[in-house]
């Protein structure tokens, strides 16, 4: 009798133990999801983490919202989409490539780094079907995860030719991780970059991404400190080494792969980016000519005279808007435009930003009026380079997008 | 003495503090020695997980006085004491917390400018954390905007 007390005594606690576990479990459960959803913006992804650190219950907590009475995954919001890429559930994996498809889907570049965080070897013909997306963000994603899943090496050797640095980047690594040496070739050009966008140091950016990712690939690259220019004496050697160690002649390149130096006289940049719609680097300058893209831009040359009209159309525009430097909201869809007054000047910065949705009159008139003699400067011809194939349209169609269509 | 020299680039390429946009009678604001220029794409784009070690380099600038240029985040409360000063104004898919720096004012309020910006102040180093999570790796005590 005594012994049969214990036992249950012994029973009712273990149980009421259980249970408090578990619902201290599901209060953790709770408490990261809500945190990596509602939380401020630096845990998110830190909570969404550790939600899919749990296991099955933080994957179940996900999937439940991608119910028909859940949330669905849009509205989880990025933190959580790339915390997908590190879960075991086939079922939350599946969720992610049909967001892929969707050109609306408002993060698509999420949903492409969470695919390629740890590619599945049945997903290459997926990975290799997104490797034309218009954005460059997911177009090196995919060849993270075409490349990790034995995609074929001619796959990957086009992406090479990429007019985006990030894409080429992320081609050249696979390449170099899949025992190609000779993609080392491509990289020394990222860390021989000089180039500015007026006076953000686009090219030191480069050096940096890439001296981190061979050295942690093991790669010696001897004395070189990337926030050092690639001229003097101690790059310049170290280079010179990296690129005595290479087999063979420097491959042919187009002119974007290589490294360029900072460009002179600029003083309008018109920088659009969308999470959609893609993203555009332009700049006149002081010679009458139109620079497309960053490192090594495309260049067009413009009638004379037409960067002075220009400028006194942007200046006019700006000084019409009572000092006000920045409209809308912070989001992953952006305008930036930068104007040099005068040729000596410090770049002025006008931002508009916004989030997926559209927002009507975004963009002040008076700027919206100052775009049109911009736009109409760009080539709209088909052209075997890939910046500047159709560009005004693209440009016309991004900016729709943004801060509202042109008139 | 090694650190300095190395992340003096500016200073070796030439280009001096006053170059880059450091207001006059900036550097005298703050007492002691000139800062020590660093970059901020080299240092958040640092591959880092909660609690692990941070190279040597960067554990070496805490409490130092240093110079960084980068973008108020898009987003910056105005008449806040703080702000997040990033590498790029695009900070798209960037959210992490080695992703920018936690600027904060003693003598003034933030006021959002688009466009690059030159801080001078004392830098701190090292996990700042809040309910067990990470909302700060990298801070820099600046007495006012530019």
């Amino acid at each position: 009798m005594h012994h049969s007390r214990w036992a249950l005594g012994v029973a009712l606690a273990g149980a009421l133990c259980c249970g408090t576990l578990a619902q201290d479990e599901d209060k953790e459960v709770e408490r990261l999801f809500g945190a990596a959803i509602h939380g401020r913006v630096v845990i998110r992804s830190q909570a969404a983490n550790r939600l899919v650190a749990l296991g099955a219950l933080g994957e179940a907590r996900i999937l439940q919202e991608l119910s028909e009475e859940g949330l669905g995954l849009a509205a989880m919001g990025p933190p959580i989409i790339e915390a997908i890429g590190l879960c075991q559930s086939a079922q939350l994996r599946a969720a992610l490539w049909p967001a892929l498809v969707d050109g609306d889907f408002p993060w698509r570049p999420s949903v492409a780094r969470a695919l390629a965080e740890k590619p599945r070897a049945s997903e290459t013909s997926g990975f290799a079907e997104h490797l034309t997306d218009p954005l460059a963000e997911v177009r090196a994603a995919m060849v993270k995860g075409f490349g990790g899943t034995q995609g074929d090496l001619d796959g990957l050797n086009t992406m090479l030719r990429d007019e985006d640095d990030r894409v080429r980047r992320a081609a050249a690594l696979a390449l170099l991780d899949r025992g190609q040496g000779r993609a080392l070739w491509f990289l020394i050009e990222e860390l021989k970059r000089e180039d500015k966008f007026f006076e953000r140091p686009t090219g030191m950016s480069a050096r940096i991404m890439v001296s981190r990712a061979l050295s942690k690939r093991g790669v010696d690259l001897g004395a070189y400190d990337c926030r050092l220019a690639s001229t003097i004496k101690v790059n310049a050697e170290a280079l010179q080494k990296l690129i005595q160690s290479q087999e063979g002649e420097r491959p042919p390149m187009e002119s974007w792969q290589i490294a360029s130096g900072p460009v002179l006289g600029e003083r309008i940049g018109l920088e659009l980016r969308s999470c959609r719609a893609g993203e555009f680097f332009l700049r006149w300058t002081d010679t009458d000519q139109l620079l497309v893209g960053q490192g090594n831009a495309a260049v067009v040359t413009l009638p004379p005279g037409t960067t002075q009209r220009l400028v006194q159309d942007l200046t006019r525009g700006y000084d019409n808007l009572e000092g006000r430097r920045f409209f809308g909201a912070a989001g992953c869809d952006m305008e930036q435009v930068l104007l040099r007054r005068t040729p000596q000047a410090s770049s002025e910065t006008l931002v508009i930003a916004k989030g997926p949705a559209f927002v009507p009159d975004l963009r002040p008139a008076p700027l919206t009026n100052a775009y049109g003699p911009l736009i109409a400067t760009l080539p709209d011809q088909k052209s075997s380079d890939p910046r500047l194939h159709n560009l005004r349209s693209r440009a016309i169609a991004a900016l729709a997008v943004l801060g509202g269509p042109l008139p | 003495m090694m650190i300095r020299l190395i992340l003096w680039s500016g200073l070796a390429l030439g280009v001096v503090a006053s170059s880059l946009g450091v207001p006059p009678g900036w550097e005298s604001s703050i007492q002691g020695e000139d800062p020590i220029e660093v970059n901020i794409a080299w240092l958040t784009s640092l591959e880092y997980r909660p609690g692990m070690k941070l190279p040597e380099e960067i554990l070496a600038l805490d409490g130092k006085k240093i110079q960084l240029v980068g973008y108020m985040a898009i987003g910056t409360l105005e008449g806040s004491e703080s702000f997040e000063l990033v590498p790029e104004s695009c900070e798209c898919g960037r959210s992490k917390v080695q992703h920018f720096i936690d600027v904060t004012m003693t003598e003034d309020v933030s006021r959002f400018t688009p466009g690059r910006i030159t801080l001078v102040g004392t830098f701190s180093v090292g996990e700042v954390k809040e309910d067990g999570f990470v909302t700060s790796l990298y801070r820099l005590e600046i007495e006012r905007l530019p």
